[in-house]
């Protein structure tokens, strides 16, 4: 069972009209997506390849339903739009946006804390539970060529290696559960440690990959979390190595910057592998660690 | 002429109606003097995406790939 | 954005905290007359936007005239840890009974802002590792309000006048904190004089790059210039870089971190580029840079980053490996590196490049990539055997 969302989740896109969301948009439907409404301020009433576009969500969800949503709108309106759907209801919401003032990440996150409501991002690709749903762009125009159901959870903080690491599983004939681009921002809504207990919960995933980056400590916590309440077989790779020889420098996405003895990939691997984990060196050598133990 | 996308602009264009110039997200084309002309430096960030094909009343684009 | 401390205490003295008597230097031959309106002895800071001031003896108790003089010599001569010299800041020694840390940061695990405080300033790293750091986490919505703060501060023992001073501090500081956008506000250390006073004796302030658009004004107001800060200076090929990625909004083609090496690396998503350098390292390549490609840039840009990264000297290779692409088109991405290339007299097909581009418009990409005899991988392999295949490529050619 897909651990957030399946094919009878009901998704409104806010944001729909922007040219990438309306690509976007098309491309969910496509993959069998349930996607049931639009929203962007000022044009409700407008059609988006066929998707009925509202002003409001409260609008949206009165007239469609709705469980989740994919918020596609520029960094000073993310906040309202986030709020915007906590109110009228919805629980799984996906912040594809970046570069949100994180003042505004921390308001909306402790929000939508208060109302019980889960956020992924933001700066997030999205989740996809193959052949089921998807929430985002993971995997393009041809997702099923990426990604194929199967027992395997990947968890990542960056959106281009979710589709990589599906990529080489499913060469290898390894399905994934449901994969989450949790976000490459130092604060998201959801990291490892909100995703792995889901993960032990569901009956389809036997084991989850993980992929880590330098920087901050979410693989900390998730270490510690795996070492104490985590059955299933974990399987971890770092990217950016390399950055813990260069404390201080920030590398692509803003949260990979180490100081010394803090954030390094060093201490991240001392304590996934004292947790049990796999630590590959190299990626191509993740399906034949996890055909050991399926 | 790009070096991956040639976009040519037939006879037959009725230069008043600009519809290629308002539709195209990449700005191919522009107005000069009343006559609509490709902005060479642009061709090759053409996308295929049609838009100027299903605007333009007279089919006087012609859209070649260089390869 | 990193304030310097003279930056960040002009902020605390707008929003009331209580900061040592100051003159900045800006020039070294005012150094005699500011340093005479202080008075000996006095404290001589140099100001720079990089940790470890103090360790490398840039936070000097100076006694004379003279002292004075060699400290500002030294140090508007020489630099600072590398850098120029910004400015120096002259302030009043304090007569010190306590040192504390007290800061505010965003807590990623608690998704919160957080206020920090631990007895005994400056090597707070130490201290956090000990665990003796008290944490208050802020609600966003109460924000830190006075008898919050109290509460807390009654916990580290504090009691009477100091009580309420060190929480109208605190309170004062999360106010700046939430007004000026920032990320990080630290007082290390705030020091309790013997007359029971306190003062932020040091300030560390960074600003949300996300924010400097909105926080415009005040930066204005604030004479706060925008800068982008590097662990070093940025050098010219990084600026180049920056000006190219901000030719347009539409997606990245930067974040170019200039390398040592002779294989020009064009990567991308984020976690790609990372696990590419990785890779090139591992197989005993030198790689001549970073950088970062995604979110479907124009032709253009990629064109004039791959110009760019062409000019460098003594550049064998050109790695052009991404993860398999979703947002991004591989044929424009095609487009946009054969162009450089064509532009700097490289024959594609004779050069060293291995191209590993696979995802969306893949089909176009790759007809481009025959067309002009570039040697590329699909989805079928890997990102770490292209990175293999042009190390070993140059390996064989030297």
């Amino acid at each position: 069972m897909a651990i957030l969302a399946d094919r009878n989740t009901r998704v409104i896109i806010q944001g729909i009209t922007g040219r990438e969301a309306a690509t976007m948009s098309q491309e969910m439907l496509a993959y069998g997506t349930k996607v049931v409404a639009g929203v962007t301020p000022g044009k409700g009433g407008q059609k988006v390849h066929g998707i009925p576009v509202f002003d409001t969500m409260i609008e949206a969800v009165e007239k469609c339903g709705g469980d989740a949503s994919v918020v596609s709108v520029p960094p000073l309106f993310a906040k309202d739009a986030v709020m915007e759907a906590v109110e009228a209801g919805i629980k799984l919401i996906i912040v594809l946006t970046e570069r949100i003032p994180k003042s505004d990440v921390i308001e909306m996150l402790a929000y939508a804390e208060s109302k019980g409501a889960r956020i992924i991002g933001p700066n997030s690709p999205g989740i996809i539970c193959p052949e089921e749903t998807r929430l985002g762009y993971l995997g393009g125009s041809n997702p099923q060529k990426a990604y194929k159901k199967g027992p395997v959870g990947i968890i990542s903080r960056s959106g281009g290696m979710c589709t990589e690491l599906a990529n080489i599983l499913t060469r290898q004939g390894i399905g994934q559960s449901t994969v989450v681009g949790i976000g490459g921002d130092p604060v998201v809504g959801t990291i490892y440690t909100d995703l792995l207990p889901l993960f032990q919960e569901d009956e389809e995933t036997q084991a989850v990959v993980l992929f880590c980056e330098p920087g901050g400590k979410k693989e900390e916590a998730a270490a510690e979390y795996i070492k104490e309440k985590f059955t299933k077989k974990v399987v971890v790779f770092f990217g950016g190595r390399f950055v813990d020889k260069m404390p201080g420098m920030r590398f692509g996405h803003a949260s990979v910057i180490v100081r010394p003895g803090y954030g390094t990939t060093e201490e991240k691997i001392k304590l996934f592998k004292s947790a049990g984990c796999i630590v590959v060196e190299n990626y191509s050598e993740i399906p034949r660690v996890l055909k050991e133990v399926l | 002429m790009g070096t991956f996308v040639t976009i040519i602009i037939k006879e037959n264009c009725k230069d008043g109606c600009k519809k290629c110039v308002e539709v195209c997200p990449v700005n191919i084309f522009e107005l000069k003097e009343e006559r609509v002309s490709v902005v060479p430096e642009n061709e090759d960030e053409c996308t295929f995406c049609n838009l100027c094909l299903e605007a333009c009343p007279e089919n006087a684009i012609l859209i070649k790939k260089e390869y | 954005m990193r304030l310097y401390e003279f930056e960040g205490k002009r902020l605390f003295k707008e929003w009331g905290l209580p900061v040592p008597d100051g003159e900045l230097v800006e020039r070294e031959e005012d150094l005699l007359e500011k340093g005479k309106k202080i008075g000996f002895p006095l404290v001589a800071k140099v100001q720079v936007l990089k940790g470890g001031r103090g360790r490398a003896g840039g936070v000097k108790v100076i006694n004379d005239e003279n002292e004075l003089l060699d400290f500002g010599k030294k140090f508007f001569k020489e630099g600072f840890l590398g850098r120029p010299t910004r400015a120096i800041l002259l302030e009043k020694k304090l007569d010190v009974e306590k040192e504390f840390y007290l800061g505010i940061t965003i807590d990623e695990l608690a998704k919160r802002n957080c206020l920090l405080f631990t007895e005994g300033g400056v090597d707070v790293e130490e201290i956090a590792k000990s665990g003796r750091v008290l944490r208050l986490h802020i609600d966003p919505f109460t924000g830190l309000k006075s008898f919050l703060a109290k509460g807390f501060f009654a916990k580290a023992d504090f009691k009477g006048k100091t009580l309420l001073d060190i929480s109208d501090i605190a309170v004062k500081l999360y106010d700046l904190y939430i007004k000026m956008d920032a990320t990080m506000a630290e007082i290390n250390p705030l020091i309790l004089t013997k007359e029971k006073k306190f003062f932020c004796a040091d300030s560390r302030i960074e600003i949300d790059d996300d924010a400097l658009t909105r926080q415009k004004g005040n930066l204005e107001k604030f004479n706060l210039p925008v800068r982008e800060e590097k662990e070093r200076e940025p050098t010219e090929l990084e600026i180049k870089a920056r000006e190219i990625d901000q030719l347009d909004h539409r997606g990245v083609a930067g974040r170019v971190v200039e390398f040592d090496g002779d294989i020009a690396l064009i990567i991308g998503g984020g976690g790609a580029s990372l696990t590419v350098f990785d890779a090139i390292l591992r197989y005993g390549g030198k790689p001549a840079n970073y950088c970062e490609i995604g979110g479907n840039p124009t032709v253009k840009k990629v064109q004039k980053l791959t110009e760019l990264l062409l000019s460098k000297k003594g550049i064998k290779g050109v790695a052009v490996i991404t993860n398999v692409l979703s947002n991004t088109r591989v044929d424009l991405v095609a487009r946009g590196v054969i162009k450089g290339m064509l532009a700097k007299g490289i024959d594609p097909s004779k050069f060293p490049v291995v191209f590993r581009v696979p995802g969306s418009w893949e089909e176009e990409g790759f007809k481009i990539l025959e067309k002009y005899g570039i040697k590329y991988f699909t989805r079928e392999q890997t990102m770490d055997e292209a990175a293999k295949y042009i190390v070993e490529l140059l390996k064989k050619e030297a």
